[in-house]
């Protein structure tokens, strides 16, 4: 495995150039190559500094922001600041004195003096190998910074969820409370008090010891898992609003119910002693005549029914609070 | 200090639906938990036969996993009075709450049937009946959306909607004169409950009403509107509705006749509305019949109040369609809708001259559970399996009653 110190320490003599030339796409025509063989030059400006040269972005038109990571003037900004670090650290051992730059192997966009020189040959065959290792390595970095911010974002809504479940705790601790330190069993009005007494009820039996987690063993964790698992039924539909509505509708049209009940109703009873009347005129027997007296049972009950229905329907309202 | 009421939700079932009583089961777990500030602590409590529990035993361990008390009712239990059937559960239940100190005033049941559902509405709905209402029992409407299809029996579970106003207004009156009650959906104090039991001696086809009998016969008139629907399902065969209707017939004529703490005026109350129930079949015979005989001038007289019966059943299929529709889906055209309410009409119209031709039945079981099958939603199973449950309203909404 090829250590990136080998970029300054194990110059190659090879044929380099298309390579090269494709991380130099500024240079200019004419600029003569480094020489064979030379030692790698000092690095004079940074390797990524194109986009940071006044005289590039003056001259040319500004191009699009990269879209890849190892394009971001900041990554490549660190991956300098690296490469420098490492000069440094390194030049103690293999490059104590800086070789002087070559004329024309500097290039606008920073890489040229790693060029081919002269003779056709680059200083280093590594260079670009290293180089998309070094891009490589800053694009999982890049990626890892992604993971980080989706890992922080998820921990954020876990938290703002664990504030939120903190919250309800304390309104659903504080409505326990005021209902415990609530006055005794609402007492019925005074006109309906009913006719039943404490002592008519039977005494409670004699408790026994009961372990409580017997009786109220339900874990929340448990609850929770099984209601995850089933798919979505049909009962989270049925909500406190959606009765309200229901109730809401059935109440605003009664009004209008009576009053269509009572014309239809009158209006089918023309209609039928109108048949009655134009039909021809017989003597039945008594039998076959009194038949229709069954009709006449159920006449109380409907219309008893038919009151006690609208009656409920005004003097209930049966709307619930909504559920907070 | 006042005490922090508990609700214990009990589904009281054979417990062979399992699908039916683990959805009932999880609705309370589900609102219970995504209720906030709802005053009051709560328990599940699951009470089956044995035969239930074997159908599926996975499913009463996972809900015991999840928090549910899981009862079986030991086959060797018996009552001081030898009831069978759903008393035989209920007073189960009741002796085990007087076992662990549950029977106080500060304790709730909540009574549901293994079908029963309950929405956010009704738990918001039980805590400001234990608040504010002052009353010791109360009762609330049920709509029919759950595994809803376009069927007859569907279509008529619409009308006990709309009817459910006239039970709760009945209910809440001094000797409930139209005869209603629920035998879910309802929630009573459990030393009340307790202290008047659900022993009766021997088979009680209709335990429901019994014990309304009996709590107002102690009590007077404690009942109130309990707010909030609870959500429940429809036979979902023509034949299963019928020995639906036959057990509630069974139920009334055993209360009429052989129980002993019905007063009088209550015997004739709850007798005159089985009188009327009865009366609509004779009345679609006269009717047809009427096409060949002339009945002479007394149609002068029962004209004028037939309209108003016809137009009172016609607004309870409409006005019970308007209350269901916010739940459901979609609902067929008007037009299919009367097909589909005419058929499911004519079953309540022959239900209980079935029951008097037909003897009493413990092994009455309605499927709840639809059968789903490949590239089919719900498909009406055909009733097989023994042993009776749920119970409710005693009269049925809209019985033809007259032309």
């Amino acid at each position: 495995m090829h250590s990136s110190r080998t970029v300054w320490f194990y110059p190659r003599v090879m044929d380099a150039r298309s390579s090269m030339e494709r991380y130099s796409p500024g240079a200019p025509p004419g600029v003569a190559p480094a020489p064979v063989g030379s030692p790698p030059p000092p690095r004079s400006r940074p390797v990524t500094s194109s986009r940071n040269d006044p005289d590039r972005s003056s001259a040319e038109p500004e191009e699009p922001e990269p879209s890849r990571p190892e394009d971001d003037p900041l990554v490549l900004d660190e991956i300098d600041r690296i490469i420098s670090e490492l000069s440094t650290k390194r030049g103690d051992r293999a490059a104590p004195e800086s070789p002087p730059a070559r004329d024309g192997s500097i290039r606008g966009d920073g890489v040229a003096y790693w060029g081919r020189d002269e003779r056709g040959t680059a200083p280093s065959g590594f260079f670009e190998e290293h180089l998309e290792a070094a891009r490589r390595a800053v694009g999982h970095v890049h990626e890892t910074v992604g993971e980080l911010q989706s890992t922080s974002e998820q921990l954020r809504q876990r938290l703002a969820s664990v504030e939120t479940e903190l919250d309800r705790i304390t309104r659903e601790f504080q409505f326990v409370q005021e209902r415990s330190n609530a006055p005794g069993p609402t007492v019925p009005e005074a006109s309906t008090v009913p006719p039943w007494s404490e002592e008519d009820l039977i005494p409670p039996s004699p408790r026994q010891p009961v372990d409580s987690s017997d009786i109220f063993s339900g874990s929340f964790t448990a609850i929770r898992a099984a209601a995850a698992d089933s798919p979505a039924p049909v009962y989270e539909t049925f909500t406190v609003d959606r009765y309200n509505r229901t109730i809401d509708s059935l109440k605003d049209s009664r009004t209008k119910l009576v009053a269509w009940t009572l014309l239809l109703s009158a209006a089918v009873g023309i209609v039928l002693v109108l048949v009655v009347l134009y039909s021809p005129v017989v003597n039945p027997p008594v039998w076959i005549a009194a038949l229709p007296l069954v009709w006449v049972v159920p006449i109380p009950y409907f219309l008893l029914s038919f009151r006690g229905t609208h009656r409920v329907l005004e003097r209930n309202h049966l709307n619930l609070p909504e559920a907070k | 200090m006042r005490p922090f009421p508990t609700v214990i939700f009990q589904v009281t079932a054979i417990g062979k639906n399992v699908e039916a009583l683990d959805a009932s089961a999880r609705s309370v777990l589900y609102w219970a938990r995504n209720t906030p500030l709802l005053g009051f602590r709560y328990a599940v409590w699951v009470v089956v036969e044995p035969e239930g529990y074997v159908t599926d035993p996975s499913v009463y361990e996972s809900l015991k996993a999840s928090g549910v008390q899981v009862w079986v009712v030991p086959a060797d239990y018996r009552t001081p009075l030898g009831t069978r059937g759903k008393a035989r559960a209920l007073q189960y239940a009741c002796d085990l709450r007087a076992r662990f100190g549950l029977s106080s005033s500060d304790v709730w049941v909540y009574h549901q049937d293994e079908e029963t559902i309950v929405g956010q509405d009704t738990l918001v709905g039980i805590a400001d009946f234990i608040e504010r209402s002052g009353k010791l029992l109360g009762a609330g409407i049920i709509l029919y959306p759950v595994d809803w299809t376009p069927i007859p029996t569907h279509v008529q579970e619409f009308t006990r909607s709309y009817d459910d106003l006239r039970v709760l207004d009945s209910l809440t009156m001094p000797g409930n004169p139209t005869a209603g009650f629920h035998g879910s959906h309802f929630v009573v104090r459990a030393d009340v409950e307790d202290g008047i039991g659900w022993d009766v001696s021997g088979y009680s086809p209709a335990e429901d009403l019994t014990f309304e009998i009996r709590v107002r016969a102690r009590f007077g008139s404690v009942f109130g509107v309990l707010k909030g629907f609870a959500y429940e399902k429809g036979a979902f065969t023509m034949r299963e509705q019928l020995r639906q209707r036959r057990r509630w017939v069974h139920g009334i004529l055993f209360a009429v006749r052989r129980f002993p703490n019905l007063s009088r005026r209550r015997r004739f109350t709850i007798a005159y509305s089985a009188a009327s129930w009865f009366s609509a079949l004779p009345s679609v015979t006269v009717l047809v019949a009427s096409v060949f005989l002339h009945y002479g001038p007394l149609l002068y007289f029962t004209s004028f109040f037939t309209g108003f019966i016809w137009i009172s059943m016609i607004t309870g299929y409409v006005e019970g369609i308007r209350l269901n529709s916010t739940y459901l889906g979609s609902t067929p055209g008007y037009l299919r809708m009367f097909f589909l309410g005419i058929a499911g009409a004519l079953v309540d119209v022959t239900a209980p001259w079935y029951a008097l031709v037909t003897p009493t039945s413990t092994h009455d079981f309605i499927r709840k559970d639809p059968v789903r099958l490949p590239g089919r939603a719900a498909v009406s199973p055909r009733a097989a399996v023994p042993v009776s449950r749920s119970l409710r309203g005693r009269v049925p909404a809209a019985t033809p009653a007259s032309p």
